[in-house]
């Protein structure tokens, strides 16, 4: 069990609104990714759901125990943050020692063991660090310890390609050999796709997609072919996005594709491809400001 | 116990600056000693220690916060542990400035703050006799466990003096930041002028009171201690309040 | 196994068509053990509960079965089921298919035969 309810949760900063009453459920043990464009408000609920800022209304539970100063709830919580809140002077071994102490499950052994992977030394100090191996010391801490819910927030700032698959394949091992419930947030969406199992996205303060990836992927689709049929094709329907070149164009259309679609495309010469959870994303928030 | 083992990570944080600040004590005793033998006499040096404390106090509360909130540890049990921290570090060193303040005194005589206001030196400071030469540090007990527990009280509300202001510049607004920081300033013009309004039995009465709540007039420390309890109660209390709603900042 | 993540084909119906592929290929032989979900998950950087419904597609038309606390192995008898649904499968993916582009280019059924008989 590790469900995070959040129900009816508004904040503001000042008169400035950044989450306007929001409800979603993080069921346990699945791969959530949080997704928003910059400035959306990801940050904020995570550091509602932690504890670490407070609400302006509504409440946060984990497995039914309220956040606020509730060590009971936030402390099956570890979450990675963007922002260091360490110590630079601290070495990685340190912050390993430390954490620990406040987190009963750490695994030492694993966090040494995935150094040696990263090809990051302990002993060295934070502030030593490049952003990429200040991301790696975060990330490891995070999965090293194994608390129920592992939060994310930007994990592979910084991170180059080796390291971003190195990281997606310890999180899968991670996740397999004891399952918990993680948020990974980000607006980096291709490479991570495949991993989640539902998506969230907040879009302009509000929840604009709360579903598993499979449904929302399963619910556009992208068709391309010239241009009079394209445009003869997408009437009656909803078209998300449309890109022309030439006389070529495709469109992204939400909803299902049943058999009747597949009929009429075929006799228009029209093409179906996949459509990408990023590029959907993308149509999707394209309305959402950017604060 | 939550609390406790935020209380040794606090205390494990602090100790690396205690131990170069007795570094650097030691060497300047050690200077002043071997420098001084001959002619003068030097006092209150322990005082470097309550600005020590001052500054390792100012400078506390922002990183302990942020790896409290790093390990989601929540307020109350991140306040519990910071505050519990402070009493065996400023235990240790009451111990050891009076240690070091005995045996430099083998040396040269040099009575620490303690002997100045409620020892037998303030007495020969009215008989107006040379301090060099009659001066001897008392050893009794009553004076040594005074000495101790005078200044681990002492140490320990400068040390929540300056977990409160930091505490202070760290909730309010900008706005008030500067206000807060040029408020000395205001206080200093209006306290003049406020003391030619007042009557001056109140600024008398203050004065009064502070004599008799630090024991000075009686020379008793006990007084002293239990003022200065009283004082980081209140402090507490204060930091209590501030640290309740305090979030993380960029 | 090869996933393609361009296709339009969801990989949980591209996993289970690659193990086919592979045990039609003699590659996971009958009887022996097909990879683990944390094997696939991990190197494709897929997520489990992906490979999990892939993995139930094949359990389901009794292509594999699960050994407890082993994992899941190719049944007996697999492969010749295999091959007889690809090969009523083949006249839609192929022959139509075939047929469709041929049109587009103008290629007379004739032609198509005399191809078939070169390259064969």
């Amino acid at each position: 069990m590790s469900v995070i309810e959040v129900k009816n949760i508004s904040k503001y900063y000042g008169k400035v609104c950044a989450l306007d009453n929001i409800s979603v459920k993080f069921e346990s043990n699945k791969i959530y990714g949080l997704l928003g464009r910059n400035g959306a408000g990801k940050t904020t609920l995570l550091n509602l759901i932690t504890n670490r800022l407070f609400p302006t209304e509504g409440e946060i539970t984990i497995d039914g125990d309220t956040v606020i100063e509730n060590d009971k709830a936030i402390e099956k919580v570890f979450y990675m943050t963007e922002k260091n809140l360490y110590d630079e002077g601290h070495t990685v071994k340190e912050i390993f020692k430390w954490t620990n102490e406040f987190y009963q499950s750490f695994d030492l052994d694993y966090a040494f063991s995935l150094c040696d992977k990263f090809d990051l030394k302990p002993s060295k100090k934070i502030k030593s660090l490049s952003t990429g191996y200040n991301s790696i010391s975060k990330l490891i801490t995070t999965l090293a310890s194994n608390a129920e819910i592992l939060i994310f927030d930007e994990p592979i700032l910084g991170l180059d390609a080796y390291h971003r698959d190195l990281f997606y394949k310890e999180l899968l091992a991670n996740f397999i050999k004891k399952p918990k419930t993680i948020i990974l947030s980000t607006h980096i969406i291709e490479e991570i796709s495949d991993i989640l199992e539902k998506v969230v996205v907040i879009n302009d303060r509000k929840i604009a997609i709360d579903d598993s990836v499979e449904k929302i992927l399963g619910n556009a689709y992208c068709v391309s072919g010239s241009s009079e049929n394209i445009d003869q094709f997408i009437k009656g329907r909803n078209p998300v996005n449309i890109e022309q070149m030439a006389a070529f164009k495709s469109a992204t259309i939400t909803g299902q594709l049943n058999d009747n679609d597949r009929e009429a495309a075929k006799k228009l010469n029209l093409q179906f491809s996949k459509v990408e959870l990023q590029k959907l994303f993308i149509y999707l928030t394209k309305g959402g400001r950017q604060q | 116990m939550k609390w406790l083992k935020f209380a040794k990570y606090q205390i494990a944080e602090i100790l690396p600056s205690v131990r170069n600040f007795y570094l650097i004590f030691l060497a300047i005793i050690i200077f002043i000693t071997i420098i001084s033998r001959s002619n003068s006499n030097f006092s209150g040096i322990d005082f470097a220690s309550v600005v020590f404390i001052f500054i390792a106090g100012l400078n506390s509360f922002r990183s302990s916060f942020n790896f409290a909130l790093a390990n989601n540890i929540s307020r109350k049990v991140f306040l519990k542990g910071m505050i519990v921290a402070i009493f065996p570090i400023t235990i240790t060193m009451s111990l050891i400035d009076l240690i070091i303040n005995r045996v430099s005194n083998i040396f040269v005589p040099n009575p620490n703050n303690f002997d100045m206001i409620y020892g037998a030196y303030r007495d020969i400071d009215k008989r107006n006799i040379i301090r060099s030469l009659d001066w001897m540090p008392q050893n009794d007990v009553t004076t040594l466990l005074g000495t101790i527990l005078w200044q681990f009280a002492l140490y320990s509300t400068v040390f929540l003096l300056g977990v409160l202001i930091t505490l202070i510049y760290y909730r309010i607004s900008k706005p008030f930041k500067i206000l807060v920081s040029v408020s000395p300033v205001i206080l200093i013009v209006l306290n003049i002028s406020i003391k030619g309004m007042l009557p001056e039995s109140f600024g008398k009465g203050l004065s009064n009171f502070a004599v008799a709540a630090f024991g000075f007039e009686t020379q008793n420390p006990f007084i002293a201690v239990l003022s200065f309890g009283v004082i980081g109660l209140v402090f507490s209390t204060f930091i209590y309040l501030l640290t309740r709603r305090a979030v993380i900042k960029e | 196994m090869f996933l393609d993540f361009n296709s339009e084909i969801p990989i949980y119906l591209q996993i289970a068509q690659s193990v086919e592929d592979d045990i039609i290929k003699g590659i996971f032989k009958e009887e022996t053990q097909i990879p683990s979900t944390t094997e696939i998950s991990v190197s494709y950087k897929v997520n489990p509960a992906t490979v999990a419904k892939g993995f139930n597609i094949l359990v389901e038309e009794g292509i594999v079965y699960k050994k407890r606390g082993v994992g899941m192995f190719v049944k007996e008898g697999a492969r010749n089921k295999l091959k007889e649904k690809r090969k009523e499968n083949f006249y839609i993916t192929y022959i139509e298919r075939l047929l469709e582009e041929a049109k587009k280019l103008d290629i007379s059924v004739g032609e198509i035969i005399k191809m078939i008989e070169r390259s064969s």
